[in-house]
């Protein structure tokens, strides 16, 4: 089975979304001078402002501060920072019997941090354990390396979104800023089937194991179900596999063809007018036959006539002129990945359903509303031809699509 | 329902001559046995069971009914839970983190610091200055940094005597014993959810409710008075809990006779009931708020956003108000008659510019008094209930079998059944043509009836006809993103292909090809983004008239169903 594609995957890894930082501060408790900014790269911009003076409590904050996560936003600055403190310890006697510091990334007041926050609290962390093993920190020809590490660490993560610093011969520390959005991925069902989006950029992920063995068994027809039983994982985890490459935007997934599939043009489709790369590409896509491409007007029927109530069997038969230029499944892959139509469902709702109807071991306790035909198929091991008798049949099942 | 957008508490703190107080907060636990993080940072923090907690403690006041209800609430929302997650701060740290550690050059501005998940809002608000200018300074004093930096609103030593500063000499006494120089109403919010404008939003309730308080205060002392009940009522707390062995909290105690800490707990209760608030600071002055995004059920909303979709009203547009109760109640006492007249009149039957007829108000009039009802989420722009409207089912609508709104439905629509009307409406139809299937027990008037309330419950959405110019042999459609599309900017080509088109060539009796010259005056349209009744609208012309021109020069058009983007995205619902 080929692996076709849809288009360019967007590289999101390159993170145009994420605010770039403005400057890095190392700010430390001085014995004499209380908190007090010892290094900023790439220039003295925050330093200059004063601003430290008034909010320096943040930055040096009293111990119940220590070791969190501590953001304050003055002026134009949103300063991120986790504050550290280290107490006497058998290798290192401190002045003032601890040793307080926090290296903090300082950015534009309006800018998005959250990216950032388990990338400062890495290396407060870090540079906690070097401080407590090396005295790092305290030593005052280790510590002036910092600006170096510094200045590295803000061209690297703001160009490249990750960086590796090597702090000492035995230390390297890898940091990597991630969109924020990763928890809230979308949701993956069973029966949803995931198609390849490109072809070319999967071949740079080093996936884990699973990932490894469900990518080759992406080809746009099986859905997630089955290929959890082909790879013989739990589905659960082929899921979590699935989010994750929708995560990089390598996998999308679709609703599984069949073609008493509805769908429902939305005004999305606007989006198909203004925007004559995407045109080619559809038509490339969806044709049959190079030789023999379908017009813009073809595919604008076709997309305008997907309404409620018109299965892909009867649209086809309503364009028989044009069905035969075009791969109907490639049509609705392209059109619900491009947000040109969406799939309508099938609910079947059983009138007379209560509590006696949800403990039934047939299929009608799945009829409550919840439910849509493709997910009670897969569920029961159901075909769309038996489902559909078996509503049919009962007067008191109604229909509801959406 | 609790949200993510709901404040995790609200607090009052001050800074004055007796150092620095976080005087009130809510919610509040009402015993002090909660573990604390205790002197090493790196502790983990003890997740215990608060429910079991709370239900040990002894309910002594009168307030712990609400005070638990409402934290309860809170606790809904997946975890940490926000009371768990304000139990890792104590109230000395918070103290610290709202008034300690504010400098004075911070006063007057945004206040905005996130611990962990914990994200903080304010505002610290410099006391009015003719009131205790001595005890500002006294204060100021022995902070060696701020002197160099004094706020802006500062009055300096040498400043000309006034007859209001001459006023305050008189009264500083009673004032100067509260010696409060900053006072800061602070939230508490979820930080990994919420947007920057959440965050907005509540800064400028903070700012609001500080203004008014300041405005009281230099009016008749009303944080003076209120400072020195509230720790009044923290002494009281300190003396009865070391005699007792149960623990008195403070915070209850100023709950029973502080007018800012019941009209704080009011603000914090009236937020989490329903994302608004609308309170008076000492019984004068007027504090309202909504928080949009929650009012509007839309975690992303911006006040643009909601700006621009009230910009789109147009005067075929109607208003569907979404409260079947009288909105005229929820209104300030002092509002205007013409929008309570307007409200008596709103229906959804009708148009703006039938409104605007009805009231004897102008559009623009019309236009302002439903943008306002819509940024209130009171009301909600829709196009006119009528018969050859086209409803489908939406796609977030509940289709549960077992649900509230079926019970509701079939209390308000005694002999029909929410989910056969919810079947019938998924095959979409002109409204007119539905009746026929049903039984003789509905009528027009009763689908109309139906309708409505399914609109109100969000269960529908009105689908509009779309056409689109793209004849055979074209190319590209760059012509359909020209936004002054006529007859003369179209490509030659395609003029050509219209031209030859039959309908185009008939002649009428005068001599005047007046199929095309109609089809010229359509042309604007045909780029998808205008539907069927707004051509109508503004060519002023008859459906029938419209759809057999349109049938005409079919060969040339593509014609399509969705729902109008410009109502619809708005309603995305969480």
């Amino acid at each position: 089975m080929p692996h076709w594609q849809y288009g360019k995957a967007s590289d999101r890894c390159a993170h145009d979304a994420i605010s770039p930082i403005g400057s890095i501060l190392y700010s430390e408790f001085h014995n004499q001078f209380g908190p007090m900014i010892t290094y900023e790269v790439p220039d003295k911009r925050f330093t200059n402002t004063g601003l430290f003076e008034q909010i320096a409590s943040y930055i040096i904050p009293k111990p119940e501060l220590m070791a969190r996560q501590v953001t304050i936003t003055s002026g134009n600055f949103r300063v991120v920072g986790y504050p550290i403190q280290i107490e006497n310890n058998e290798r290192k006697k401190y002045e003032r019997n601890s040793f307080m510091f926090n290296l903090c990334f300082v950015f534009n007041i309006d800018a998005e941090v959250r990216p950032y926050e388990p990338v400062i609290k890495k290396l407060g962390d870090y540079l906690r354990t070097v401080e407590v093993e090396t005295a790092f920190l305290s030593n005052e020809a280790s510590k002036a390396t910092l600006p170096v590490l510094m200045t590295k660490m803000l061209t690297d993560l703001n160009g490249l979104g990750r960086c590796s610093v090597e702090i000492n011969l035995s230390n390297t520390l890898f940091l990597k800023v991630v969109p924020p959005d990763r928890g809230a991925g979308p949701v993956v069902h069973d029966y949803d089937v995931p198609v390849l989006l490109s072809d070319s950029s999967h071949g740079g992920l080093v996936g884990d194991l699973t990932t490894r063995q469900v990518v080759p068994l992406i080809d746009g027809v099986k859905n997630v179900h089955q290929i959890s039983e082909e790879v013989d994982a739990d589905p659960d985890l082929v899921k979590s596999c699935i989010q994750n490459l929708m995560f990089y935007a390598i996998v999308r997934v679709v609703p599984a063809f069949n073609t008493a599939n509805v769908h429902r043009v939305t005004p999305g489709l606007q989006q198909f007018v203004c925007d004559p790369l995407l045109q080619q590409e559809c038509i490339r896509t969806v044709a049959r036959d190079s030789n023999d491409l379908p017009s813009l007007r073809d595919l604008m029927m076709l997309f305008g006539d997907m309404q409620i109530g018109v299965t892909v069997k009867s649209l086809l038969s309503r364009h028989s002129n044009i069905a035969s230029k075009i791969d109907e499944r490639k049509l609705c892959d392209f059109g619900v990945i491009h947000g040109f139509i969406r799939r309508v469902y099938k609910y079947p709702l059983y009138t007379r359903y209560n509590q006696a109807t949800a403990k039934s071991a047939t299929a009608i306790r799945m009829f409550n509303g919840t439910f849509h035909t493709d997910e009670i198929q897969q569920k029961l091991d159901l075909t769309v031809k038996d489902l559909d008798e078996r509503i049919e049949q009962d007067q008191l099942i109604c229909v509801c699509w959406k | 329902m609790g949200s993510v957008m709901d404040p995790l508490g609200i607090f009052f703190a001050i800074t004055g001559t007796k150092g620095n107080k976080l005087l009130f907060r809510y919610p509040f636990e009402n015993t002090e046995s909660r573990k604390t993080r205790g002197i090493n940072p790196y502790s983990l923090i003890v997740t215990e069971d608060v429910q079991n907690n709370r239900s040990n403690s002894p309910d002594s006041s009168a307030d712990s009914k609400r005070s638990s209800r409402s934290s309860s609430l809170v606790e809904d929302v997946g975890a940490p839970s926000g009371t768990q997650r304000l139990r890792s701060l104590t109230d000395k740290t918070l103290e610290h983190i709202f008034a300690y550690n504010i400098k004075p050059a911070l006063y007057n501005q945004k206040f905005e610091v996130k611990i962990d998940d914990i994200l903080f809002v304010g505002h610290p608000m410099q006391v009015p200055a003719n009131g205790n200018r001595q005890s500002w300074r006294a204060n100021s004093g022995d902070k060696s940094t701020a002197d160099s930096s004094q706020p802006p609103l500062t009055p300096t030593s040498n400043a000309p005597p006034s007859t209001r500063d001459t006023n305050s000499s008189t009264n500083s006494a009673n004032v100067s014993q509260s010696g409060t120089s900053m006072f800061h109403v602070v939230f508490a919010l979820r930080a990994e959810d919420i947007t920057a404008f959440i965050v907005e939003s509540y800064h400028r309730l903070s700012l609001k409710l500080a203004l008014a308080v300041s405005h009281e205060e230099e009016r008749c002392q009303y944080l003076a008075v209120n400072v020195k009940s509230l720790n009044g009522s923290a002494e009281f707390a300190e003396n009865i809990s070391a005699n007792a062995l149960v623990k008195t909290s403070p915070y209850s105690m100023a709950l029973e006779k502080n007018p800012l800490a019941i009209l704080l707990q009011r603000v914090y209760d009236d937020l989490v009931r329903d994302g608004t608030t609308s309170v008076r600071v000492n019984d004068w002055v007027q504090v309202n708020f909504c928080l949009l995004p929650r009012i509007h059920r839309n975690l992303d909303l911006s006040e643009a956003a909601l700006t621009e979709h009230v910009m789109k009203m147009r005067p075929y547009h109607g208003l569907l108000l979404l409260d079947e109760q009288d909105v005229t109640n929820d209104l300030p006492i002092d509002s205007s008659s013409t929008l309570v007249r307007f409200i008596r009149i709103v229906s959804p039957l009708s148009n703006f510019q039938q409104l605007a007829m009805e009231a004897g108000v102008t559009l623009k009039q019309i236009f302002s008094m439903a943008g306002h009802l819509i940024y209130w989420a009171k009301a909600r722009l829709i196009f006119p209930v009528c018969e050859t409207n086209v409803y489908a089912l939406s796609s977030d609508a509940s289709t549960k079998v077992l649900s509230d709104t079926v019970d509701e439905f079939a209390r308000r629509f005694s002999d029909l059944s929410l989910l056969e009307i919810l079947s019938d409406f998924s095959m979409p139809q002109p409204m007119r043509d539905m009746i026929s299937p049903f039984s003789e027990n509905i009528d027009t008037g009763k689908l109309t009836q139906i309708v409505i309330w399914c609109l109100r419950k969000e269960l529908l959405m009105q689908l509009h006809t779309f056409v689109y110019l793209v004849p055979q042999d074209v190319q590209d459609l760059h012509y359909l993103q020209n936004e002054s599309l006529n007859w003369l900017s179209l490509p030659y080509a395609i003029r050509d292909t219209i031209n030859a088109i039959p309908a185009a060539a008939a002649i009428t009796e005068d001599g005047q090809p007046s199929e095309l010259v109609f089809f010229m005056k359509i042309i604007p349209y045909l780029r998808g983004r205008t539907h069927l009744e707004e051509m109508m609208f503004n060519l002023n012309v008859k459906r029938s008239q419209l759809t057999t021109v349109l049938d005409k020069f079919r060969e040339v058009l593509v014609t399509t169903v969705y729902e109008d983007p410009n109502i619809q995205n708005f309603h995305k619902t969480l």
